[in-house]
């Protein structure tokens, strides 16, 4: 089979929203779509263009990613880890928790 | 006058029925702060080693502090004695009971002797009486805070009770404030050792504040800490909007949930907050003053099987219970939170010791001859239910675990005692360890067994958030990274020293959110514009070591020792099969020389050292110490 010409195979994250996050959702889980994003913060644009305000909740203006929230990242071979970084990779499979 | 206080011990013989009154000492006021560190002095210098736990010797005390009554006292009170397994038993717990009492005109009661039948305790302002109690024993709390409303002709009378598992000497029995608050783990065996069914209480006084206007300065601030918009701490969130079951699934996700006995960090299907707070809750139910509507929840179950039951849930601990035994139903566990507040039994001691059996029934150790037939399965649900009964009623099987897995371990032998999930003898209330190294130090240094309230919250804010002109003794970067060793012993310290002073205000550690956990300058405003003090913020802090160091010296003149300070052995030799998180192994070792050396402590006994006590101005420790050879 040829598959130098195939377009890249899709890569999807899943995504889990508790408490207030789920309030700003309206769900507790969804999966998505990670074509063309490579960080953190690319993917929470992504979220703020679907569920307004998003941004602003992890990222408040001016103040610290992450300071009164929390994503843990599920990731497979590795223990869970907080991330604090907003350059942080999001990886195919991750499972990703917004606290 | 002094401010804060109402300057009142309230002493009660049982065995003779009288009641009498006598000075607070004002050194006490000065040295301990109020409630857990007074409790603690009097524990000390009226509770010896040589008294046992069961003895008519042994005290029972209820105790409030200066700021009790205010709003920052939030309806604690600390009750302490000594535990059956002769630690320090001490608990706080909310409620309106506590205010009451201050209202009433006492800052603490001392319960001494033991009745000869049940009695109740009446407090009403000035009159006090030990009533007959007959009637009430054998009811559950509920019932008997009815009854003794009925009795007293008080509706709004504060009652304070113990259940059948306190009369029927349930090793951990606690005792019941008002509206399911529960609080002081052994407190209430001992209560039922005495007889004493209740202690109802009923006031119309006040509490004087100093200053008021810098008193309300601070509180108002204090507020604006917690606001959701002002706060550095994502735990605010949770705790006053949305409840703590929101953190079970954050808490799952980062594999520190004590799955079926600890074997596993997640559990499938777990618990949905969503369904519990949509289909179970019915309204707000905090204690006195709370600022955090949702740590409190009234829940009704409407349909199945379980329909009718009802409380009081708070903090979320019970849903963090479920997985423990691989409940997955929010019926099933509401139900159990009923029976236990009920019953007045401590949930840990009963679902721990349930797990425990569970393990070893699925390992074989033991057999359905054993469990009078169930079927004790992880995920049983009905199994589950129905070894919580026969533990309240000390029923076959049940009154093995009655007496602590710790206990039944020793008992039944074959090697059951690897799957254990106790330290110094008691079970565990949930906090993980091998994924947070600060907590696995603090639980396992702790003075009354795996006592979570004692160095909570154990988390610093996120470092970075953290304002510039707050200074801490510990690297908060180091503090956040919680599987490595470094810097806990300072961390852990800290925690004990400010978690002892917020304690003996008292306040709630639950509302030690954001830079309240870190920033003891506002904490200390409250103080000074309530007492009228002029304590320093060093003074401050070192009151609360001094109240860490008294207890120490508590557990050592009763035989313990660094041997005791550890962990359960799954925790330090095992990974969590689900995480690809790794055991503790010898960190351990390496953060209890750290924590002593920070401490003061003999690092091989952990015995605080002489320079230590006499610089905390604690000599009469050092003399009893001498006198008794321990050093």
């Amino acid at each position: 089979m040829d598959t130098a010409n195939s377009p890249a195979p899709d890569r999807h994250v899943y995504l889990k929203y508790c408490g207030h996050i789920a309030v700003m959702t309206g769900k507790i889980g969804e999966a998505i779509s990670i074509a063309g994003l490579n960080t953190i913060s690319e993917l929470i644009s992504k979220l703020e263009e679907k569920y307004p305000g998003f941004r602003g909740v992890f990222v408040p203006p001016g103040g610290v990613f992450n300071s009164r929230t929390a994503i843990i990242c599920r990731r497979v071979g590795q223990v869970s880890f907080n991330m604090i970084n907003l350059e942080e990779r999001v990886e195919e499979g991750d499972i990703l928790t917004f606290w | 006058m002094s401010y804060g206080w109402k300057g009142k011990i309230l002493r009660v013989d049982l065995a003779k029925k009288e009641a009498s009154k006598e000075d607070l000492p004002e050194e006490w006021m000065k040295k301990y702060i109020g409630c857990r560190g007074i409790n603690d002095i009097i524990l000390y210098n009226e509770v010896g080693p040589d008294i046992d736990p069961f003895s008519p010797d042994n005290k029972l005390i209820f105790g409030t502090g200066p700021l009790e009554g205010t709003p920052v006292g939030m309806g604690r009170v600390s009750v302490q004695t000594k535990h059956p397994k002769r630690f320090i038993g001490e608990g706080g717990a909310g409620g309106d009971w506590a205010p009451e009492l201050k209202f009433a005109g006492y800052d603490f009661v001392v319960i001494e002797k033991k009745a000869k039948t049940p009695v109740y305790l009446f407090i009403n302002d000035d009159e006090v009486e030990v009533r007959d109690a007959k009637e009430l024993w054998g009811k559950d709390t509920r019932e008997k805070k009815i009854l003794v409303r009925d009795k007293t002709g008080i509706p709004d009378i504060k009652v304070a009770s113990i259940g059948p598992a306190g009369e029927r000497l349930v090793s951990d029995a606690k005792v019941i404030f008002t509206e399911d608050h529960a609080g002081g783990r052994g407190c209430g065996t001992i209560m039922g050792d005495k007889k004493l069914a209740a202690i109802a209480v009923h006031g119309t006084g006040g509490v004087s504040i100093k200053d008021p206007a810098n008193f309300l300065k601070a509180y108002r601030e204090f507020r604006k800490i917690l606001d959701l918009k002002e706060t550095i701490d994502v735990f605010v969130p949770s705790w006053a909007f949305f409840s703590a079951h929101t953190m079970l699934q954050g808490f799952s996700e980062v594999g520190q949930l004590h799955a079926y006995n600890a074997q596993r960090g997640r559990i499938n299907n777990m618990l949905i907050p969503e369904e519990y707070l949509t289909r179970h809750v019915v309204r707000p139910e905090t204690g006195f003053c709370c600022p955090y509507p949702a740590c409190g929840r009234r829940f009704e179950i409407k349909d199945g099987k379980y329909a009718g039951a009802s409380g009081d849930e708070r903090e979320g601990g019970f849903a963090y219970c479920a997985p423990i035994v691989g409940i997955t139903s929010w019926t099933t566990i509401l139900k159990w939170r009923e029976l236990c507040s009920k019953a007045g039994i401590d949930q840990f001691q009963v679902v721990y010791s349930i797990a425990w059996a569970m393990e070893c029934y699925e390992r074989g150790i033991i057999t359905r001859k054993d469990t009078d037939g169930i079927d004790l399965k992880f995920g049983n649900d009905d199994a589950f239910i129905q070894m919580t009964q026969k533990i309240i009623s000390r029923d076959g099987f049940g009154d093995l675990l009655a007496k602590g897995s710790q206990e039944a371990a020793n008992i039944i032998g074959k090697g059951s005692e690897r799957f254990l999930l106790t330290i110094k003898g008691r079970e565990l209330e949930l906090m993980p360890q091998r994924n947070g190294y600060q907590m696995a130090l603090a639980l396992a240094v702790c003075e009354n067994g795996p006592d979570h309230t004692k160095w909570y919250p154990p988390y610093p804010p996120n470092p970075r958030a953290l304002p510039k002109d707050i200074t801490v003794p510990f690297d908060p970067f180091k503090a956040f990274q919680t599987r490595s060793p470094e810097d806990k012993g300072r961390l852990v310290k800290w925690l004990y020293d400010s978690r002892a002073v917020i304690e003996s205000l008292p306040s709630c550690v639950f509302v030690v959110r954001g830079i309240l956990g870190v920033d003891m300058n506002l904490w200390l405003d409250l103080y000074n514009a309530c007492t009228g003090e002029n304590c320093t913020l060093d003074e401050f802090i070192r009151k609360g070591e001094r109240i860490v160091n008294l207890e120490r010296a508590y557990i050592v003149r009763e035989g313990f020792r660094r041997k005791d300070d550890t962990l359960p052995r799954r925790m330090l030799e095992e990974p969590i099969a689900d995480t690809y998180i790794p055991p503790i192994g010898k960190n351990l070792d390496v953060m209890l020389d750290d924590y002593y050396r920070h401490r003061g402590w003999d690092i091989e006994s952990s015995i605080p050292k002489e320079d230590k006590l006499r610089e905390l101005d604690l000599h009469f420790v050092v003399d009893d110490f001498r006198n008794l050879g321990i050093v």
